[in-house]
């Protein structure tokens, strides 16, 4: 018979105790892994974001009358017209600011409401493979036009027309083939046809006009610049940066974060105490038990060991409960949260740190305890009725 | 008359309680001594200071003056990790209430001051000191509930000679018993002290002057005599209030 076996038989002869310390534990594992993964998800998918469209921005014209969301970022207030233009001189403009060789690409787009078999649609005339090369978030079911004759339909429109890759469909009278079909996105561009700029203006009669000009720079550190040259250049135009959208969404997930952080700091305390109480409860009730043990010859770190074994048996447990619940509570939440391609997963060290909180909280909700027990005057311990 | 070295031997015990406005003397001035093989009974009557003496003999209550050797050590100038080595190698204890662990078994509380240390053969010793008070495997094996009283007080006495220490001490180890059982013990203890181990009870029992060696009165704290058990020492007794059946 060790040490150990005395933690393991007391916590055999109270199971309810031992359970409400484990419940404790493995709440507070389970909460800290939710919380800090869903922190750091939130945290990679702004950076992931930042990182690859943070180098862009949009000029469009400035309109109360502009009702368009396009690239993720909302352009104006509400309005269901057609919508303001900018002639393409705009675009020397733009290549002649005075940090232009921070520019990559400066890439004219036209947006035009268009009928494809008696439903209108909003298309979206553009260099299309320069403009997919700036949207690495684009997924291609088929494969993307390479001709003025071929379109890419967002899903909502594929499954507005039943139109598959390959098949060739009527835009304003006009035949083209559908080149592919984007995977959902879940946000404007399920709802876009996606073409040549060139064809999309002979269809509309809109000859060089243009709604939008898309801009990457090399890096995200020129786009606030680029974005403060360009309003210049262009007192007509807005210039919305898209890094400063990802920002206000990082605002958003970092006040969302604040809450989740205090909500498991609670529950941490929480447990902490719980663990803390049934501990000095057990010191209490089992006085006599301490003064025999400390009769028999054994030392203060003897009776700290019972006590804190205890909890690491505990502790243990309650990790690994914690764990597994956190497990499938990301896996079946996180999922629903982040959506089939979030790329979400459940970081390792996120869950070895959880195993690691629950044995801190275990020990340090046990220190004094066990200290309290360890330092029982034998006499007095063995006179208590 | 002895002339081995006592294995115990305490003088001018005192234990104090209280602040210098009110202080109350436990224990005062009491010196002896005792040797291998003896069984030495403490009387005296309620709050005369009897457990007192024997927690100071036992290595586990400070005295606030005098000193106390075992086997030469002197115990209180040790550190208190040594003095816990000391208890668990010179001292077995068996208390009033028997104190036995409910939720281990006979064995596994006869294996508790074994608990600490680091060696094979634990359960074999154990098993040793059961069938030293007459207990087998088969009530090894049962938690204290399930044994009757005279087989708990034997796990108790099982449980302080399994480290073979020299010197028992037993805090009125028949004052929770019937009288048959309380024999039981009483006789076990007699038996330990015939092995040579020196063994120190505190009683209220006068029956227990049948089977000691000693009586050691105390009253009021202070030793009122010291004498050893002859036909005579009912006699001895009676003025401190105190008559065998």
């Amino acid at each position: 018979m060790r040490l150990r076996y005395l933690a393991w038989a007391n916590l055999r002869r109270h199971p309810g105790r031992a359970a409400l310390n484990v419940i404790a534990l493995a709440a507070a594992v389970s909460c800290f892994v939710l919380v800090l993964s869903l922190v750091l998800s939130l945290r990679s998918g702004v950076d992931e974001k930042l990182s690859q469209y943070g180098s862009s921005l949009l000029v469009t014209p400035n309109s109360p009358q502009l009702s368009l969301s396009y690239g993720g970022i909302s352009l104006g207030s509400a309005g269901s017209g057609e919508v303001p233009m900018m002639d393409e001189s705009a675009l020397d403009k733009i290549r002649s600011v005075p940090s232009s060789t921070a520019l990559t690409a400066v890439i004219p787009v036209l947006l035009q409401s268009v009928e494809i078999q008696g439903t209108r649609f909003l298309a979206v005339g553009t260099d299309v493979a320069e403009s997919a090369s700036m949207k690495p978030w684009w997924k291609v079911e088929g494969k993307l036009p390479e001709n003025s004759n071929q379109v890419l339909l967002g899903l909502n429109v594929r499954n507005e027309l039943r139109a598959e890759p390959g098949q060739t469909i009527t835009v304003n009278g006009k035949p083209f083939e559908v080149a592919g079909v984007l995977w959902e996105s879940g946000d404007d561009e399920d709802n876009l046809v996606v073409m040549d700029r060139g064809a999309l203006a002979d269809l509309t009669g809109q000859g060089t006009n243009i709604n939008l000009v898309e801009v990457t720079a090399v890096s995200t550190s020129y786009i606030d610049g680029l974005a403060a040259e360009i309003e210049v250049a262009l007192p007509a135009a807005s210039v919305a940066t898209v890094k400063k959208s990802i920002e206000f969404t990082n605002q958003a997930n970092t006040a969302l974060a604040d809450l989740g952080v205090a909500l498991t700091s609670l529950i941490v305390l929480i447990s902490g105490l719980v663990v803390f109480i049934t501990m000095l409860a057990a010191v209490k009730e089992r006085r006599r038990e301490i003064g025999v043990m400390r009769a028999a010859g054994y030392k203060h770190r003897h009776i700290r060991s019972v006590f804190l074994t205890e909890t690491v048996l505990v502790s243990l447990i309650g990790a690994v409960i914690g764990g597994c619940v956190s497990l499938a509570a990301w896996l079946l939440g996180g999922r629903f949260a982040f959506g089939h391609d979030s790329g979400a997963q459940l970081n390792p060290l996120v869950v070895v740190l959880g195993i690691g909180l629950s044995f801190a909280i275990g020990a340090l909700a046990t220190l004094y305890p066990a200290w309290r027990a360890a330092n029982l005057d034998p006499v007095e311990a063995l006179k208590q009725v | 008359m002895s002339i081995t070295t006592p294995v115990l031997a305490a003088s001018d015990l005192s234990k104090h309680y209280g602040n210098a406005a009110v202080r109350v003397a436990a224990v005062e001035g009491v010196s002896l001594t005792v040797e291998r093989g003896e069984f030495v009974a403490i009387m005296g009557p309620s709050g005369s200071g009897k457990s007192t003496l024997l927690s100071i003999l036992g290595a586990m209550n400070p005295p606030t003056g005098g000193r106390v050797l075992i086997d030469e050590i002197d115990v209180y100038q040790l550190r208190q990790d040594r003095q816990a080595d000391l208890r668990r190698e010179y001292l077995g204890f068996v208390f009033q209430q028997l104190e036995l662990i409910p939720y281990l078994t006979a064995l596994e509380n006869v294996m508790l001051p074994l608990a600490i240390l680091k060696e094979d053969g634990k359960r074999d010793r154990a098993l040793a000191a059961l069938e030293r008070v007459g207990l087998d495997e088969a009530k090894a094996n049962r938690l204290p509930s399930a044994l009757s009283g005279g087989e708990q007080g034997r796990v108790a006495i099982a449980r302080a000679v399994v480290n073979d220490p020299p010197i028992i001490l037993a805090d009125e180890p028949t004052g929770s018993l019937d009288t048959a059982t309380g024999d039981q013990v009483l006789s076990l203890l007699r038996q330990l002290a015939g092995h040579g181990h020196a063994v120190i009870m505190v009683t209220h029992n006068p029956e227990s002057l049948r089977t000691v060696d000693r009586v050691v009165m105390l009253r009021d704290g202070r030793l009122a005599s010291d004498s050893r058990v002859t036909a005579g020492t009912d006699q001895l007794l009676a003025p401190h209030g105190f008559c065998s059946g």
